[in-house]
């Protein structure tokens, strides 16, 4: 049994025509069902980080890996099929897709992975259901589950999107500051609703912000300007990354 | 499919441009097989015309015009054929049968054409059919045998009767009603010009011609103005009540019996003022059929007109045709043109379907300007659509995922706008071949799609497709280099 949802040691992502990696971090460890804050001013290279996690990019050095699956080995369709089983993602804003439904955004996730759809086969709950279930408990009226979703308010398309997230248990869900449209209200409750979801399900969640009033919410917060040390020069980057790609193998058993 | 779904939802939420666009494609596809399928049907209509007749012969002119005029009742007869000269042709022993045709009267713009009953036993048309009555039998003296169309557009049947006009267009100020033709047979359905045509017999019309109109109601008895005929002293007096301008010809002069005459007329009846026709219209007519007259009205052989538009001919020996063909062409006595139908059908062919090629570019055109809109309103949504994909993104779609989704919704739109083309077609295709077979008895028939037809719809599927890359990659760029990063 695993205990680490991420792991990731030297981890180095360069942006092309940039000399200097945005991404440096010697050591990124999260277990599985911690609730964790990660907090970094802008230009700190969370995004790069979130897409690193989130597969949609993979580290040019070093290893990382979810779930035992080390991301870098994997090719970039089967990253994507990870993400849709594995990851569910919230952005800061304009989640859905404003032509289908509330509904139809919330099955979306399960439209894209066939895992997802097993995982509540296996517990005999209907897609359908299921996000009947996510929506009432994340406060969405039945009324509104058929409207498009361009038509609800911000804070009710963060639910929604929250309810697309947590469809099908994925095991860690990313959520790149999805309070920062949010006053302060809808924030709490936003927050209290997806702590209670993924500690009921043991889903990791990262979440991202720069508010510093949500701390309490968390088992733990990551200071993303302490561990990644993006002013490294070069030739370091180079001969580190050499040493960890054999780390990332052990690490790998070791997990 | 779940991807096409996702495209259709896509599309329906940018519903105008979706539509405008599909319009565009719609019309393009619909011009690229209107042109196809009126070719096709032209084609084959003209094909279908004609068959059976070795020759037609008319007066020296294009053998273009003789065709057109003769089998298609499209314009006008350049010259007469005197009745000397028929029979002397109709008695040559290469000749099976023929059949003389005059022109230049109409009813309610439906031609009229005078022959003799034998008509009905030797025209064919299509794959050498003959011509069936559908109710009564052929004509005789004082009747008429109407084509199906003119049955049915006029609401004649057997028993009926008509009154013919003069001239040929749908309009006339001068009817022929002291002498109106009992209906004696309709004509079946043949898809020919025969359906728009009406039959009459040539002695008829020679009398309708000669006759002066004010001796009211005197049925069938003309014999007066055949006393005047041969007076020649006067040009043709038509009593009417209006004024008709009477224009000597230099067209018609005879070498037969007359040689010395110049009263022969071509008469033209320029109508300026009032009529009691109920149609408005002004008509000049060419009066050839008048002209040449020299018979007696007590000779018991005299023909039947004096001139003729054309004959038909059946030849005992079809290979012989060329060379009776010129034969026919280097007649002394009078100038002739003698065609075969067949290869003057192609020679027409040729002359249309450098138009036709004409048309096919354009309406290529026409769809490539339809693919490119679409193109341009495809690729102006994708920049507002970058948080779509990053969405798509999220949840697990791959950059292959979402260039599926962008071809996807090309070829939706691709589709969708072929589906409203050929239903467009069809629209106007039902709506117009009344008028086309009315304008040129063409009938173009509610047939299903033709393999040259798939073929367009196969380029068009084939085109779009192409178009569908361009949007579908840029977007794929976009999605891998944007990742989850919501850029606007």
């Amino acid at each position: 049994m695993a205990t680490w949802c991420i792991r990731g040691q030297g981890i180095q992502f360069t942006w092309p025509r940039q000399s200097q990696p945005t991404i440096d971090i010697a050591e990124l460890e999260i277990k599985i069902g911690e609730r964790v804050l990660l907090r970094g001013p802008s230009g700190s290279g969370k995004s790069t980080l979130l897409s690193l996690l989130a597969g949609v990019h993979s580290v040019q050095a070093g290893s990382l890996s979810i779930l035992d699956a080390e991301l870098s080995q994997l090719s970039q369709r089967k990253r994507d099929k990870f993400r849709a089983d594995h990851i569910g993602y919230i952005f800061q804003q304009f989640n859905l897709l404003p032509y289908l439904s509330v509904i139809q955004n919330v099955l979306l996730a399960i439209d894209f992975s066939k895992t997802r759809a097993k995982r509540l086969a296996d517990r005999s709950i209907s897609a359908q259901a299921e996000s009947e279930r996510l929506l009432t408990r994340l406060g969405i009226a039945a009324d509104l589950w058929l409207k498009p979703a361009g038509n609800l308010s911000v804070g009710q398309q963060q639910r929604v999107a929250a309810a697309r997230a947590l469809i099908g248990a994925p095991e860690l869900i990313i959520a790149d500051e999805p309070t920062s449209a949010l006053d302060t209200d809808a924030r709490d409750t936003f927050l209290n609703l997806l702590n209670e979801e993924c500690e009921q399900q043991k889903i990791t969640l990262v979440f991202v912000t720069h508010d510093t009033t949500l701390s309490h919410h968390f088992d733990r917060i990551i200071q993303l300007a302490d561990i990644n040390c993006n002013s490294k020069d070069i030739a370091n980057a180079a001969v580190e990354s050499d040493l960890n790609d054999s780390a990332a193998y052990n690490g790998n058993k070791e997990a | 499919m779940r991807i096409v779904k996702l495209a259709t939802a896509s599309l329906l939420s940018r519903k105008s441009n979706a539509v405008l666009t599909l319009m565009a494609i719609a019309i393009s596809v619909m011009l690229l097989l209107g042109v196809e399928r009126v070719s096709q049907e032209t084609r084959s209509g003209f094909a279908n015309t004609i068959s059976g007749t070795d020759l037609i012969v008319g007066a020296r002119s294009g053998s273009v015009n003789l065709l057109l005029y003769s089998v298609f009742h499209i314009g006008n007869p350049t010259n007469n054929i005197t009745w000397n000269t028929y029979q002397h042709w109709a008695n040559n022993s290469q000749v099976a049968w023929s059949v003389p045709i005059a022109l230049g009267d109409s009813v309610r713009g439906y031609p009229v054409v005078a022959t003799e009953p034998s008509f009905f036993q030797h025209f064919r048309y299509a794959q050498q059919q003959p011509l069936q009555f559908s109710e009564g039998a052929a004509f005789q003296r004082g009747e008429a045998v109407i084509g199906a169309e003119v049955a049915r557009q006029l609401n004649l049947s057997v028993g009926s009767d008509l009154v013919i006009a003069h001239g040929t267009g749908s309009v006339s100020f001068h009817e022929h009603d002291d002498h109106p033709m009992h209906i004696a047979g309709v004509l079946e359905r043949t898809g020919t010009p025969v359906d728009q045509a009406i039959y009459i017999s040539l002695r008829d019309l020679d009398i309708m011609h000669g006759g002066a109109h004010d001796d009211a109601s005197n049925g069938h008895e003309h014999n007066h103005e055949h006393n005047h005929e041969h007076n020649h002293e006067h040009n043709h007096e038509h009593n009417h009540e209006d004024n008709h301008d009477h224009e000597s010809s230099v067209a018609n002069e005879y070498e037969g019996t007359h040689e010395s005459h110049d009263a022969e007329e071509h008469h033209t009846h320029n109508h300026s003022t009032g009529s009691h026709s109920d149609h408005g219209d002004s008509a000049e007519h060419e009066h050839e059929i008048l002209a040449g007259r020299n018979h007696s009205a007590s000779n018991e052989i005299q023909p039947p007109i004096p001139g003729i538009s054309a004959f038909l001919v059946g030849l005992q020996s079809k290979p012989r045709a060329i060379f009776m063909q010129r034969q026919i062409n280097t007649y002394r006595e009078e100038p002739l043109t003698a065609i075969m139908p067949g290869s003057t059908l192609q020679e027409l062919w040729r002359t249309l379907s450098g138009f036709e090629r004409a048309l096919s570019v354009v309406s290529g055109f026409v769809l490539l300007a339809g693919l490119l809109g679409m193109l341009a309103t495809i690729l102006a949504s994708l920049r507002e659509r970058r948080r779509e994909m990053a969405v798509l993104r999220s949840i697990g779609a791959g950059p292959g995922t979402i260039f599926t989704l962008l071809v996807s919704e090309t070829m939706v739109l691709t589709l969708a706008g072929m589906a409203a083309g050929v239903g467009l077609l069809y629209g106007f295709i039902f709506m117009l071949a009344p008028w086309i077979q009315a304008s040129f008895g063409v009938v173009v028939e509610l047939s299903g799609i033709s393999s040259a037809e798939w073929l367009r719809l196969g380029i068009v599927f084939v085109a779009g497709f192409f178009i569908s890359l361009i949007p579908a990659w840029r977007a794929y760029r976009n999605s891998l280099s944007d990742g989850l990063s919501m850029r606007v």
